[in-house]
């Protein structure tokens, strides 16, 4: 009996001491993406996983400059007002067929469809072919429309042009939908893996990396010991507790993304004590910004500063009046407001430990005598609440990345609390119709300092993702989420 | 006969009013899965358009009936994110169904073995026994996990950390990744499976037939297993349908430690995304293996001990 136990136990041991392949790589990510359609929804991991892999756009934005990709030129009228864009000729969708100007034309739509930036730039206008070209014509400036085209967190990304006209309102693509990628979606197993295989047609150099898994882990602890068992190549989201074990083994790299998002604290400016600038500036000269981002992140992977953007936008935080604590001014401008003792409600969601940096919130104001009530709530049923702006004062949220403040969700004045104040809406609308990238920046710069005049919203901080791999996998692009276009295995030398 | 048809028929009483709950719950928390599809600032119009695209915008009472309509018809429809219900649950299934089984055999041999180790009371052996029970009983499975990855994934590098195997990769891969699960799975439970089958087997080994045994000569272990072994097996049966019930309809915890797609994480995303409908089918799927895991084993104690008519 004992024999034939030890034999099975060996036969599995054996059997499953396998490793994978050597141009094959296995990534444990944190979160899976909730859709295949990179034009409708707006999250990383779907961003990290299938843009730029499976689905491409006309235009990528790199090292600071906007390139083409499925495009072959692009070209923007003196005034700023027509858009054209040429296409390649030599791209093959997965599925074998050609892709065309008709596909980028119904794309790019479906693309402005849903994302209301896009289709806000443009002012209601949308593209057309004219001359195997894909134009677009606009009463108001399309500067800044490249740049969209390139990085919006909605991608504009190209599908054939079958697949848009099959759709009902409303339907989302699914992950059988063909794209244009150095890979495609070998297979999608809900909520354990996507496989990504490469696209043996494709046009331009193909990738050393061949095959890739990315597993869905959502502990972070089973991702580390993933990695360490070396069942992983690649890790995301490492916690910061992680960080010095795994910096002390030879066999791993840390590796710190560019900064990914900001942290926001968004008062209700439509209802309650929030509506009172006063009141808003006394929170934001109280408010510990090390300790909000501390009690969220630990030690590692966050800067702080109060910009609300990221690079290129970055404003010099020190013109920020109050942007850092000072209890004194903080008391008198509580004094100064209609403040008079009412509890603040702080409406959260438990996604990504964001509870905590509430309740270190809620702790800085109730050292400065403002009494606090905290909701937490799943991320579905944050936004439900969210929409009720009688229920909450301040919300706390991450906001990833956006390449144009346009894309700031607290800067819009529909959004949840919104922004009413028209000296910041003038000179935001000002930015969206800039002739070019630095009369845009030059023009947020006063924006932004009148915003954190007027504070509609605090920002403690920006995070930035720690990812982990093994020492041996190289090249690895960090610049906008985590991609292995460029990566290898290697020992340092290519 | 008569008893195991009532049966079924109260429990698919008992099936349409837990869909309804479940179902219920799930649809009416606040928010819907256009959180999870949608961006964040999607407007009014574009989330009104997705429900009225996944039928969100239809009244509830019409949405059930659809539900429960589809459900018997046994099509399934898609998930939020566009997979089919159908071929997605029967993905799940081998994942729940090959720990809930491994960890079952380990806590039976768990049990048997160390029962028959352990059959007289005051000496080293049971206090051996009754120790490692009490410690698997109150180790967190989260704990437990931890330690069987840190010893047999990370440092002796024996078994994968996260993830499934299936069957046709190979039957040793397949072991492999299920088998750090079930272990974890079966420290928690042995110790009820040991404590009540020991229990039993001690009161049999004092019955007596047991005793007429051993007056004739017999060993005591040679008693204990061929005399009072079958007696003592129904309420063995008895537990290890009631846990098998239990890890079939809540592996969520293992499955989330271990990255398993199951049925357990697959149903806390169910939730977590507000898919009623996909929630609504799990809970009757689980609801109705548990009824059929009960009704086999009133059929298995039945076997083994025909006077237990009442049982069936």
């Amino acid at each position: 009996m004992v024999r034939i136990f030890l034999s099975i136990a060996m036969f599995i041991l054996v059997s499953c001491s396998s490793g994978h392949e050597p141009d094959a790589l296995s990534v444990a990510v944190a979160q899976e993406p909730p859709s295949a359609d990179l034009m409708v929804g707006a999250s990383v991991s779907g961003r990290n996983i299938l843009a730029g892999n499976v689905y491409e756009r006309l235009l990528a934005y790199s090292d600071g400059k906007i390139v083409p990709v499925l495009a072959s030129s692009y070209t923007l009228s003196d005034d700023g007002r027509d858009l054209s864009i040429s296409i390649r000729e030599d791209v093959l969708f997965h599925d074998g067929s050609r892709f065309d100007v008709h596909d980028a034309v119904l794309s790019l739509n479906r693309w402005m469809d849903s994302y209301a930036a896009a289709s806000r730039a443009a002012g209601g206008a949308r593209f057309a072919e004219e001359d195997g070209r894909a134009v677009i014509h606009s009463d108001s400036s399309l500067a800044l429309f490249p740049m969209m085209l390139s990085s919006s967190p909605q991608c504009a990304v190209m599908l054939p042009s079958e697949c848009i006209e099959d759709l009902q309102p409303g339907e989302i693509i699914s992950s059988s939908v063909p794209g244009t990628g150095p890979y495609r979606i070998g297979r999608w197993n809900e909520g354990e893996r996507i496989r990504l295989e490469p696209n043996d047609d494709y046009r331009g150099e193909k990738p050393e990396i061949g095959t890739i898994d990315y597993f869905f882990v959502k502990d972070p602890s089973i991702r580390r010991l993933g990695l360490e068992s070396g069942q992983y190549d690649f890790i995301d989201m490492v916690l910061s507790d992680d960080i010095p074990g795994l910096e002390a083994d030879s066999g791993i790299r840390l590796l710190e993304g560019s900064e990914t998002g900001s942290i926001a604290i968004v008062f209700n400016k439509k209802e309650g004590i929030s509506t009172d600038q006063g009141f808003r500036r006394a929170v934001a000269l109280a408010v510990d910004r090390e300790a909000l981002m501390r009690a969220c992140y630990g030690e590692h992977g966050y800067s702080i500063h109060s910009d609300y953007m990221e690079h290129p936008w970055s404003v010099d935080p020190s013109l920020d009046a109050y942007g850092s604590m000072d209890l004194a001014e903080s008391a008198r401008y509580l004094r100064e407001s209609g403040y008079s003792g009412e509890t603040v409600r702080i409406l959260v969601s438990n996604l990504t430990d964001l509870d905590k940096i509430a309740v270190a919130l809620a702790q800085s104001l109730e050292e400065a005598g403002i009494r606090t009530r905290i909701t937490v709530l799943d991320w579905a049923a944050f936004l439900e609440k969210r929409r009720d702006e009688s229920a909450w004062d301040i919300y706390v949220s991450a906001l990833s990345r956006v390449m144009l403040p346009l894309d700031k969700l607290y800067l819009s004045p529909s959004s949840p609390g919104g922004l009413e104040d028209s000296e910041c809406l003038g000179l935001i609308a000002a930015v969206g119709e800039a002739g070019s990238m630095e009369e845009a920046r030059e023009l947020w710069e006063k924006a932004q300092i009148r915003l954190w005049e007027y504070v509609p919203a605090i920002v403690p901080g920006h995070y930035s993702t720690v990812y982990a791999s093994s020492a041996e996998l190289l090249g690895v692009d960090l610049s906008d989420g985590f991609h292995f276009r460029n990566a290898y295995i290697g020992n340092g030398s290519r | 006969m008569r008893r195991i048809f009532a049966r079924i028929a109260s429990s698919a009483a008992a099936l349409i009013v837990l869909s309804f709950a479940v179902f219920t719950l799930v649809a009416l928390s606040p928010g819907d899965s256009s959180a999870y599809i949608l961006p964040e600032d999607a407007g009014e119009e574009a989330v009104e358009a997705y429900r009225e695209a996944q039928g969100l915008a239809k009244p509830f009472g019409i949405r059930y009936a659809v539900f429960l309509s589809s459900f018997l018809s046994g099509r399934w429809g898609e998930t939020i994110a566009g997979s089919e219900v159908a071929g997605l649950i029967a993905s799940r299934v081998p994942v729940t169904l090959s720990i809930s089984l491994l960890s079952l055999v380990m806590s039976l041999a768990a049990a048997i073995v160390s029962s028959f180790a352990s059959l007289e009371r005051k000496t080293p052996a049971s206090a051996a026994v009754t120790a490692f029970a009490a410690l698997s009983a109150s180790v967190p499975l989260f704990l437990s996990s931890m330690i069987l990855i840190l010893v047999f994934s990370v440092l002796l590098r024996l078994f994968p950390v996260a993830g499934y195997s299936p069957l046709s990769q190979g039957i040793g891969e397949w072991l492999g990744s299920i088998f750090l699960p079930s272990l974890a799975m079966a420290a928690l439970h042995s110790s009820l499976f040991i404590m009540v089958f020991r229990k039993a087997l001690r009161e049999s080994m004092g019955s007596g037939y047991a005793l007429y045994a051993a007056s004739y000569g017999m060993a005591r272990l040679d008693t204990a297993v061929h005399i009072a072994f079958r007696p003592a097996l129904p309420v063995l049966v008895s537990v290890a349908a009631e846990t098998t019930a239990a890890m079939l309809g809540g592996s969520a915890a293992i499955e989330t430690v271990f990255a398993l797609p199951g049925l357990g994480s697959l149903m806390v995303d169910a939730a977590l995304s507000r898919d009623a409908s996909l929630a609504g089918i799990l809970v009757l799927l689980a609801a109705m293996a548990t009824a059929a895991v009960s009704i086999v084993s009133e059929l298995v104690i039945f076997l083994l001990d025909p006077r237990r008519t009442e049982a069936v």
